[in-house]
Parts: C-alpha cells; structure tokens; sequence
C-alpha cells in the first residue's frame, strides 16, 4: 500500500515523464500541465489503494482523462508559442513539427494509442492495459492511426521534399 | 510514414523541462478543493443531490427505486415542430427527405431550427448555412482546430449556431454568433474558448484569467458576466440535455451535462453509457445517463438488431422525445463512420434504425471521435 508520503516523492519523481507523454496527447505545454495535475489529484484519492507501482495506474489516469475530456476544454486546443527545438539526431524542425501537428489532427483514441505504442514504445499489450481496450482493438488503431497518418498533407509534402533531395 | 518516424518524437517531447518545483503545492491545492467539495457534497446527501440541482427536480427516489416502472413522457417544450434528421454522406448532406449536395466532402454538419451548418474538405474551414433549398450562404470563418474538434456550436432547439474565430492563430479569439432565423451575425465578442449555446444564450470564457464565464442573450442582444450556477441552471432547463457522470474535480460544471455524445453499448438488447467519465476514476462506477429532468434514460434495440460490435453515441435530438443514436464502427475513419442511425422515442425507450449503413460512410451531426 502506498503512502501519502510516497505520493509527493512520486510526483516529483515521476511527473516529468508523464508530463511527457501528457504533451504528446496534447500538444500544448499548459495543457499537457493541467491533465498531468488533474490525473495526480485523481490518484490521490485512491492512492492508498494501490496495490504495487502506482506509475501504470496514474498513466491510465491521464490516458482517460485526455481521451474523454473532451467538451469543456480539449476540443478547443489552441496552439501555444512554446515548441521545443529538436536536438540533433531528432530531425529538422519542420520534419517535428509537421509529424507534431499531424499527430494532434489525429482523433484523441488514435492519438493517444500512437503515444503509447510507437512514441513510448509500449507493446501491444500494455497500451490495451492502459487504454482500456482489447489488444485487438489497439492493433486496429494503430493501422487506422498510421494509414492517417500516411495520408496527411503536411507529411506528404515533407516526404515529396525529402525524396526530391 | 512508419513507427520509426514517430519514434523520433519521443525524444522531441524528452525536451521538455518537466521540473517544476511548484508542482507538487498546486496538486495539494487541487487536492485541497476537491477534498472540500467532496465534503460538501457528502454534508447535503449524496452526488445525486449535484444531480437534482441540475435537473431542476428530486431525482433521490428515482435512484433509489430498484423498478421504478417505466419513464413518464416529460412535458414537451417544443416551440417548432421535430427538426429533421441530418447527416453527411460524401458530398451530399441528407437532411430529413432533402439531399443536399455541397459539391465537396463533407466534414462537419449541424442543425438549428432553421436548417443546418457546415464545413467541407480543403475549404479553409468556411462555415455555410441552409435548409436545403437554396445555395449556402458562407457565413464565416471557423477558428483552426484539429481534425473532429470544430469548435462550432448550435442551439437545439434555437436558430443560434456560434463558432470560434481568430484571424492568426496568435491573435485574439471572438465568439462569432449567428442567428439563422434572423440570417446575420448578432454578436462577436472577444472570447478564447465557446463553452456553451442554450436556447438564445451563449456562453464562453472571456479569456482573462481562464474562469470568467460571459453570456450573450440574443433575446435581449446584452452580454454580461456570469457564474457557472447560472450556465448550470440554465442548461438544467433544456429537456434536450443529458447528464452524463460526474465531471473531473477541476471542472466548474458538477456534472458533465451535454445534448449529445453519450456513449453506449449493447448489453443484450440494454444500451450501457461507456462514457470514460460517466466510469470514474476507477473505471467501474458506471452512472446512468439522465435527462435534465432527472428521469434515467432507458434505452433498448430490438432483439434482432444485430449491432453487437458497434459503438453508439447520441448525435441529434430532433425534439424533446426523440433522439437519434448513431451506432458505428469504432475503428473506422474519421470524420466519417460506417453505421446505423437509430431514431430513439425517449419515453417509450425502444430505438429503431432509422437509417441503415450503406456502403459510403456517414458523418453524423456535431463532433464523434
């Protein structure tokens, strides 16, 4: 059983990596901060619930919210000023960019399966665990997710481009 | 594209600075108003008592009662007759026995009680307006969104429909409203995000400080400062609302209250609401969905209706007792979903397709990731 205690070292310890995968779904840096703190707040009333690593549980918290949170605010994401800027060996910045924005027009589920199994490299199995879903179903999100993927403009332009070279 | 292109954004987002030292006092501080909330909600009863509050009457018995019969018929409030039903096949929109066609795919579409809007493929998200039987008029300009997240927004019933505009993505945002019994715009103020439209009332976040809720009323063409109890009693007044969970403890509003998008499944021949935040925190506390009237909605597909492995959201309400289900394919591809359109008489409870598949995907009213 985890303690209350256990919760703030958690927190520190583990929020910015989930405030990674938090941007990933959003896109936008305060939003990404406000679905990580809305999934620790959540947590925290079950924290002395869990049983073991409490991390897959939080996870599929914000998996969750950022899925269904869709009315009052997630189907109003504006674009903020603040991108970070590639390092080297992550490609050009336009290549990030347009595979970020391409991300984000995906619908949130195959968004957020995309995060998961290709981004954080999770298998097939775990992202159902933290989705919800059937493996069957991840594996048919992610053909669905790719296949959008494939077809979105601004990537098919950055391709056109780089064969072009 | 190929997983090894999105592999590289992993290390993108590894940029991120996700230290922050104040993170951990603006959880408690989350924690602290929710905790007291909570304690507030336990004082006066139960969440049911959030749930009353809303719908404008005591909903405690009903909760309560382990057969409580079937669902009376709600007092109609219908000022126009049943709108008719509307979705996007192609380029065509079917709007009750009308084919529209829009000479583009079509992305998004959405009633009034005047006839409907919407938006097509590679239009640079211009907003038309018809009933069918004239050519649209382009009647605006809809902010940049992702792909299924229009922020256009129409009353039901009512004649407003009201979108979000910005010129750049970087300057100001205004709340455009249009009134399509009148055919012009009535308002644009300055707003960062539509929240809601209800009847001749819109709602919106002003933007200043992220909470300040405004209102435009058409009926009076004044728009003013408001607080969330006032959007809440409000919408509470509209049968056309379903009451769908408990909201997350940061939302104003207590309950997620919204006229479409409550998802179901089968179970039998029972449609379940699967909505992730009717299920709660732990995934298993499932709420019922309820009419604004605090009356549960109880829904049901004949025994030979073969829609096991479908997903079904509410898309339309076409007066105060019918509403439209649309029962689609989980995995297909947006915006359009091959699927069934199931006509639902809420009192009685039992849904009929209304409109089968058919070998060209639809796109069903408003937004359905």
């Amino acid at each position: 059983m985890a303690s209350e205690v256990e919760f703030d070292e958690f927190v520190v310890a583990r929020s910015p990596a989930l405030l990674r995968t938090a941007y990933l779904l959003t896109r936008d840096v305060q939003l990404a901060e406000d679905l990580l703190q809305t999934a620790l707040t959540k947590a925290w009333f079950s924290w002395t619930r869990i049983d073991g690593d409490p991390e897959p549980y939080v996870r599929r918290i914000l998996i969750n919210t950022s899925v269904s949170w869709w009315r009052r605010r997630w189907t109003h994401e504006t674009p903020t000023g603040f991108v970070p800027e590639p390092a080297p060996g992550v490609g050009s910045a336009a290549d990030v960019h347009d595979l970020v924005q391409a991300l984000v027009r995906l619908p949130r589920r195959q968004r957020a399966v995309v995060v998961l199994r290709y981004i954080e490299d999770r298998t097939e199995a775990d992202t159902a665990s933290l989705m919800g879903c059937s493996v069957g179903t991840i594996k048919s999100q992610c053909a669905k997710a790719l296949k959008n993927l494939r077809k979105d403009a601004a990537l098919r332009v950055a391709a056109d481009e780089r064969s072009a070279l | 594209m190929n997983p090894e292109d999105l592999r590289s954004l992993a290390g993108y987002a590894s940029l991120l600075d996700g230290q922050r030292p104040e993170r951990l006092a603006e959880v408690h501080e989350r924690i602290g108003v929710a905790r007291r909330r909570r304690a507030i909600a336990a004082s006066v009863g139960i969440a049911g008592v959030v749930l009353a509050v809303l719908a404008g009457v005591a909903t405690y018995s009903v909760r309560h009662d382990p057969d409580p019969g079937p669902v009376e018929k709600p007092e109609p409030t219908i000022v126009k007759d049943a709108r008719p039903l509307l979705y996007a096949e192609g380029t065509t929109i079917n709007y009750g026995d009308q084919a529209y066609d829009t000479g583009r795919v079509v992305e998004f579409v959405e009633a009034t009680d005047d006839g409907f809007v919407y938006l097509t493929e590679n239009d640079g998200r211009r907003l038309y307006f018809t009933d069918g039987s004239y050519e649209a008029d382009r009647i605006g300009l809809v902010a940049p969104g992702h792909v299924g997240a229009y922020p256009v927004l129409t009353a039901n019933p009512g004649s407003l429909v009201a979108w979000e505009y910005a010129p750049t993505s970087a300057a100001q945002r205004e709340i455009v409203v249009y009134d399509t019994d009148r055919h012009e715009i009535v308002a644009s103020p300055a707003g960062s995000s539509l929240v809601a439209v209800n009847g001749d009332r819109v709602y919106w976040d002003s933007g200043r400080d992220g909470r300040s809720l405004m209102r435009f009323d058409n009926s009076t063409g004044t728009h003013e400062a408001v607080t969330w109890g006032s959007l809440r009693a409000d919408l509470a007044s509209n049968p056309r609302m379903l009451i769908i969970g408990r909201a997350p403890d940061n939302i104003e509003l207590p309950a997620v209250t919204a006229q479409r998008l409550a998802y179901f499944k089968l179970v039998g021949t029972r449609l379940v609401a699967t909505d992730s935040i009717s299920r709660g925190v732990d995934g298993n506390t499932t709420e019922p969905t309820r009419l604004a009237d605090g009356r549960p909605l109880r829904l049901t597909v004949p025994r030979e209706y073969d829609g096991t492995e479908e997903s079904l959201a509410a898309v339309q309400w076409l007066d105060d007792d019918h509403l439209v289900l649309f029962a689609y394919h989980e995995h297909n591809e947006f915006p359009s979903h091959t699927g069934d359109f199931l006509a639902c008489p809420v009192p009685a409870g039992t849904c009929l397709v209304a409109v089968p598949a058919s070998e060209t995907p639809y796109v069903p009213p408003g937004d359905v990731p």
